[in-house]
């Protein structure tokens, strides 16, 4: 009786904790709850094509300077609606975190398992291989791969992915390596259950906690590198909409029209910003041993 | 501790070995090099004699063997636009980047070491929250964002600062603030954690019962300790990031240095020049990075033991 009262009263400070050091972030889930619903029904709400140009329309100003409300939040040089372009650049950057992050969180977690798996040689092959990548530049290889293959969605998605499993491969492998040592492990193998069951039954949902929480940290990470790229027009190619190259396009007509450049520069921020808010409180609340281990 | 410094520069050599293969197999997947600097009226027999000049009859294993060797003695090919060697090139270009690039550290350094200790001592009151809201501002910020900003604000609107180009000091203040706020909110971050961690040890408390001034707590005994994991951790985050960053803030602002060369290259899609650039800067942090880690695991018995 006396353990279950020490139990609650342990979850009820872990509670308490959580209420109030790292509080629930209602403000950053409603934003990306925002974000993700803008991206999903742009073709649906947003008021003009995201890629056709409109000259006559060219570089209005957003509705508070002057502009008129068919265009809210003003037009580029080629007189696209931002708001319309901010909507589909959402699905840009949400289209590439979903994918990159879902292959790279499959390959590094694959690799990880392997790894501290059947140590060996495996491990020594797949771990120098984690460690040639982490001290890769992502940027680098994206000016390399551009410049062989030209900019496009493929090859951000490669770049991103080929930069992204190594992390995981790193914690996955880690903590494999201690799970693999615990007693019902050696009862597994013992039982007679093959290697691959144990892999997937037996050491892989004990790793999911840790997974999930990495993966929620790359989002930002991944964002700002696609934008990034796309900014150096290294990235996604134009004219799709992306926030990089609207940035990109922005500065060109920097001294006429602040507003290009500005707007989907606050909206990058503001994602990344509750994106990480979101990441520390789910690391926090799930997992706080996995504080260093995020790049 | 020799085996862990053999350890580090093995894989050093390894990665370099993995990135000049990676190189050389771009520059051959983009189809016959030749073409690259031939007219397109040249004669079959002129391609045959360029080529053959170049190696390039050569089976691939040993046009590879060549593109080591011919790398071992600092020979990267020639630029496309302006047929100088890519060496020459990178070399007049680098000292521009070192000197953004370590003002922008030194800079760093000094601005979020204190900032991060007040944040520290001063947990929960206002002092952390400013300082974390900093922080935490300067790692969602996007750096070639917050470069155009910089430039509306005080080269357009104000008229103060120069917007481009590199010239007196006065053109170094943009740039390093871009450069340096995403990386001193790494550092903010890491310095709080630590310091906190110090702080709530034994002979903190110690210090403290003998009658130690808080100054000298703080300073003379928990940042002595806290501050060579920060800057060694610290501090190869920080050159990668400054290296990286480079290339977005040089060509944002115009600063003539590799940064910017590379971008430029993949803009003329100067395949010589990309694969120099790429190769040379990937080679610089490499060589950094592995020093950092051995003067890590110098200092700290932990890091070289695990």
């Amino acid at each position: 009786m006396m353990r279950y009262t020490r139990v609650s009263a342990d979850m009820g400070r872990r509670i308490a904790r959580v209420a109030l050091g790292g509080r629930f972030p209602v403000l950053s889930t409603a934003m990306m709850a925002a974000f993700v619903l803008a991206a999903v029904l742009a073709p649906v709400l947003a008021p003009h094509s995201p890629t056709k140009a409109n000259l006559s329309a060219s570089l209005q100003p957003p509705v508070w300077q002057g502009g008129t409300s068919e265009y809210i939040l003003g037009t580029d040089k080629l007189g696209r609606d931002i708001l319309t372009r901010i909507m589909y650049g959402a699905r840009t950057s949400l289209i590439v975190a979903a994918i990159s992050i879902a292959g790279a969180g499959v390959l590094g977690t694959a690799a990880g398992l392997l790894a501290g798996y059947y140590r060996g040689w495996v491990e020594a092959l797949i771990m120098r291989w984690v460690d040639i990548m982490l001290s890769c530049p992502p940027i680098l290889l994206a000016l390399l791969f551009a410049v062989t293959w030209g900019a496009s969605l493929v090859i951000v998605l490669t770049v991103v992915m080929v930069i992204l499993w190594a992390p995981y491969a790193r914690l996955v492998h880690a903590e494999t390596l201690s799970i693999r040592e615990r007693d019902y492990i050696l009862a597994a193998h013992s039982t007679g259950v093959p290697p691959t069951r144990i892999l997937t039954f037996h050491i892989w949902p004990n790793l999911l906690n840790t997974v999930v929480v990495l993966a929620t940290l790359q989002v930002g990470i991944v964002v700002l590198l696609e934008a990034g790229l796309s900014f150096l027009g290294v990235g996604i190619p134009p004219p799709t909409a992306s926030w990089g190259i609207m940035v990109s396009d922005g500065r060109q007509v920097l001294e006429k029209a602040w507003w290009v450049a500005t707007i989907p520069g606050v909206t990058l921020s503001l994602l990344i910003l509750s994106v990480n808010f979101l990441g520390d409180w789910l690391r926090d609340f799930m997992d706080p041993t996995l504080r260093h281990a995020a790049r | 501790m020799r085996a862990f410094i053999v350890r580090r520069i093995a894989l050093a050599l390894v990665t370099l070995w993995a990135l000049s293969i990676l190189v050389f197999a771009m520059s051959r997947a983009l189809g016959n090099p030749v073409d690259v600097f031939l007219p397109i009226q040249a004669s079959q027999e002129d391609r045959q004699a360029l080529m053959v000049s170049m190696g390039l009859d050569k089976p691939m294993y040993e046009q590879y063997l060549i593109f080591l060797r011919d790398l071992s003695r600092g020979d990267l090919g020639k630029s496309i636009m302006n047929k100088r060697p890519v060496i020459e090139i990178f070399r007049t270009k680098l000292w521009n980047t070192l000197q953004l690039a370590s003002v922008a550290f030194l800079l760093t350094i000094v601005i979020s070491l204190p900032v991060g200790i007040i944040a520290a001592v001063f947990r929960g009151r206002w002092q952390d929250w400013t300082s974390r809201g900093f922080a935490f501002i300067g790692q969602a910020v996007p750096d070639f964002w917050l470069g155009i900003m910089l430039i509306l604000l005080f080269a357009v609107y104000f008229n103060l600062l120069p917007p481009a180009g590199k010239g007196g000091p006065s053109h170094f203040i943009l740039p390093v603030i871009t450069l340096g706020w995403s990386a001193s909110a790494g550092l903010i971050r890491i310095t709080r954690s630590s310091m906190l961690e110090t702080l709530a040890s034994d002979y903190i408390r110690t210090a403290r019962a003998k009658g130690l001034g808080e100054f000298q707590v703080v300073v003379g005994h928990a940042f002595k300790n806290a501050f060579i994991p920060i800057l060694a951790f610290a501090s190869g985050l920080m050159i990668r990031a400054f290296i990286m960053g480079s290339i977005i803030v040089e060509t944002v602002f115009g600063w003539p240095g590799v940064g910017r060369l590379a971008f430029d290259a993949v803009s003329a899609r100067d395949y010589p020049l990309v694969q120099g650039t790429v190769l040379m800067i990937g080679a610089i942090v490499l060589v950094i990075n592995t020093l950092i880690e051995v003067a890590y695991g110098w200092l700290d018995p932990r890091v070289r033991l695990s």
